[in-house]
């Protein structure tokens, strides 16, 4: 199925209007265009088929945040994306995550934070449940088993065996200082083994030039 | 540099975003068998393209629609690539094989990996295999690190 993001996408065809509105650039092409930018203008994401199209409504409620240079979908006090109709989206720094991590995050239980597939919904979890990464380790039952310095990255990581004998490795991303808790076997003892093992044995052959 | 605050200590984040730190990481000396981080994501210089890989229609080097999926290369060429064609290539230049699931596109430099959030890299000429990191779900179960 075709599909444009329609006012969400509106940066993708500044390119054409900033010459033709703000350099005087006539062209054309620009009558086909028209319908274009007024679908944009006017209207939401859009789906089209042969035969049909759907389009969505603008949101009454688009709260962003900077990241980097780029905004990124974010709302710390309700939805991210919010529809007439009740629809609502709910992000993070850019990241989906669902309405109780954004307005009930104390609610969650150790359980929802240890199934969570997806490792920045994850972290997003453990950050916002009341004590974050103190409240998580401790009702996790992890103890800690080795600690060191990443000498590539020069950041702390650390290994964790939690009460059902499966391990932790928490490490710090170098680029957001983000930390995630990254699920490996039980053999593994240090966060050299850890780092290795997530890494199919490659981590050793980047080789740190800054 | 952007510093980040752990358990009280303060760290120096080497690898923040060029907004935060200027400029892309370049890879000048970035031999045959280098491998580099990007997130989740392991770039591993393979010297040649896998066998049958065909140009990709995305500049994106792993499938997804996430913001921590879009790792995108300009400049360069990406490829689709085969997990047997990788794991051959890898195996040829004395690499660790990995698990099919693991493998994504290759990308031809000279060539930018970008990303929102991560540091950029820059690579001169060569032939890149990006392949995801692993790590265990709550059922012990491995699988792609997903973000």
């Amino acid at each position: 199925m075709s599909c444009n993001g329609g006012n969400q996408w509106s940066y993708d065809f500044s390119w054409i209007t900033f010459f033709r509105d703000v350099c005087g650039l006539r062209l054309p092409q620009h009558a086909a265009f028209a319908h274009y930018e007024d679908a944009a203008v006017y209207g939401g994401w859009r789906f089209m088929q042969p035969q049909f199209c759907l389009v969505s409504e603008r949101p009454v409620r688009l709260k962003t945040t900077m990241r980097g240079t780029v905004h990124v979908s974010h709302s710390e006090d309700g939805p991210s994306h919010l529809w007439a109709d009740g629809t609502a989206l709910w992000h993070i720094d850019g990241v989906r995550v669902d309405e109780q991590i954004v307005m009930k995050p104390d609610t969650q239980t150790l359980e929802q934070i240890e199934k969570e597939a997806n490792e920045e919904v994850k972290r997003l979890r453990i950050e916002r449940w009341g004590g974050g990464w103190i409240r998580y380790l401790a009702e996790s039952g992890a103890e800690i088993i080795s600690r060191e310095l990443n000498a590539r990255d020069q950041l702390p990581e650390s290994l964790y065996r939690l009460r059902n004998g499966q391990k932790r490795a928490v490490v710090v991303d170098p680029s957001t200082g983000r930390r995630y808790a990254l699920g490996v076997p039980r053999e593994v003892n240090t966060c050299e083994q850890a780092r290795s093992w997530m890494s199919h044995g490659l981590d050793k052959y980047a080789l740190d030039r800054t | 540099m952007q510093t980040t605050l752990i358990d009280g200590t303060k760290y120096d984040l080497r690898h923040a975003l060029p907004a935060q730190n200027g400029e892309p990481r370049k890879h000048d000396a970035w031999a045959v068998g280098d491998a580099e981080h990007q997130g989740d994501i392991i770039v591993v210089n393979i010297g040649s393209l896998p066998n049958g890989a065909k140009k990709a229609k995305s500049a994106q080097v792993v499938d997804g629609d996430t913001q921590g999926s879009r790792h995108v290369v300009t400049g360069g060429e990406v490829y689709d690539v085969t997990p047997e064609a990788a794991n051959a290539v890898l195996k040829k230049i004395g690499r660790p094989e990995v698990g099919s699931v693991y493998v994504n596109r290759a990308f031809t430099g000279p060539a930018t990996l970008t990303h929102p959030e991560h540091r950029h890299h820059e690579f001169p000429e060569s032939v890149n295999l990006c392949i995801s990191q692993r790590s265990q779900d709550a059922e012990e179960r491995e699988a792609r690190v997903r973000d």
